[in-house]
């Protein structure tokens, strides 16, 4: 059984790394990508009920291609200047933020929104500082002069661990050698 | 003459002087006379105040050796002797506590540390606050939650590890932007023993 961390000490509000930040990507693109799907079928059910004939969308099509564009740059948009997260990003627990740690402003998360695809265009190489820069910036991140930082408490994940755990009504009676219910099981 | 003539009768008169008061001398009996004196008397006309006036009190502690008075002092017997119970019987608690500045002996503890020193661990375990915990943080959602963070974060950081690696860096956990780490939390030392993930098996190969 996976165990959370043994930690007193949480990488709260330290920089993020790759793998939660792709995580939280893919996430995103799940539900942008499902969302959208739901959407263009209710769409053209409703569209086929109105018409009486068989409505499909080809996603070859330029129109939905540029809609799902749209969609894709108002969600992250959206996401970063209300919260500096999307919600792939909070259920990775991260976040984005002003490199000088300070919440990320709406304008910051519009030009990290349209930098976003060149970090992809250049071969992916825009990514790479994610893994070798220090502060772990994209090239999109640079662009717009953010960060993206771990932002859940590993410390409160570590106490939700020992109460489910060492349910406090069966506590460890005193002078019982102590395993704290770590063992892997 | 004059001085031939005085000389003998001068040694002679006081040789006459020192017997006779040898005589009384010997035939006074001191105690009779003492309980003849009205002691009380006698001491009444006495002007203590004055007395003590007179004396340079300072000068006669300063030739006081207070060390060597101390050395014969035995204070284990001395404190064996004091009735504890009788003693603090008579303090006044609320006026000491009242006299006690809180707020500034507050400021002189330090909070963080003592938070460090808690046993957190332990303190949910042996409480209630467990139970707290687990009813306000939800169920099963929490925990796929917490297990997937950790899975992240124990990737990121042996990825980080890796390429720390790589680039012939020694790796000490992630940095963050100065501005949001607080003093109390050291950034670069933070050890991967201890770290979010650390009990997931991001151990390099």
């Amino acid at each position: 059984m996976i165990r959370p961390p043994a930690a007193r000490l949480s990488f709260q509000d330290h920089f993020a790394g790759a793998a939660s930040r792709l995580a939280a990507y893919a996430v995103d693109l799940g539900v942008v990508t499902g969302a959208y799907i739901l959407a263009v079928a209710g769409v053209a059910f409703v569209a086929s009920l109105i018409t009486n004939h068989p409505v499909s969308w080809d996603r070859t099509n330029i129109v939905v291609v540029i809609i799902y564009l749209a969609w894709l740059f108002i969600y992250f948009a959206y996401s970063w200047a209300a919260s500096g997260k999307t919600f792939g990003m909070a259920v990775l627990g991260v976040r984005v933020i002003s490199a000088d740690g300070a919440a990320a402003t709406p304008r910051q998360a519009l030009i990290r929104t349209l930098a976003f695809p060149l970090s992809f265009l250049l071969l992916g190489l825009g990514f790479v500082g994610i893994v070798l820069q220090r502060d772990r910036r994209a090239l999109h991140d640079l662009i717009a002069g953010t960060a993206v930082i771990y932002a859940w408490d590993a410390r409160a994940a570590r106490l939700r661990f020992l109460v489910r755990e060492n349910p406090p009504a069966r506590a460890e009676p005193p002078g019982k050698p102590d395993t704290h219910g770590l063992s892997p099981t | 003459m004059g001085k031939r003539v005085t000389d003998p009768v001068e040694s002679l008169a006081q040789r006459v002087a020192e017997r006779v008061v040898d005589l009384v001398v010997r035939s006074l009996d001191v105690n009779a006379l003492v309980q003849q004196v009205d002691l009380d008397a006698v001491v009444g006309q006495v002007d203590v105040n004055e007395l003590v006036g007179r004396v340079d009190v300072d000068q006669v502690v300063g030739r006081v050796n207070v060390d060597r008075l101390l050395a014969q002092v035995n204070v284990d017997e001395l404190l064996a002797r004091v009735d504890i119970d009788r003693l603090l019987a008579r303090v006044d608690i609320d006026r000491l506590l009242a006299r006690v500045d809180v707020g500034a002996l507050v400021d002189r503890v330090d909070v963080n540390e003592v938070a460090r020193r808690l046993d957190i661990d332990e303190l949910v375990l042996q409480t209630d606050l467990g139970a707290v915990i687990a009813r306000s943080s939800g169920g099963i959602a929490a925990n796929a939650l917490d297990v997937a963070r950790s899975q992240a974060v124990g990737l990121d950081e042996f990825i980080a590890r890796w390429a720390d690696r790589f680039r012939r860096r020694h790796y000490s956990g992630p940095p963050g932007p100065p501005e949001l780490l607080r003093p109390a939390t050291p950034a670069a030392p933070v050890s991967p023993a201890v770290a979010p993930g650390a009990a997931i098996s991001t151990a390099e190969p």
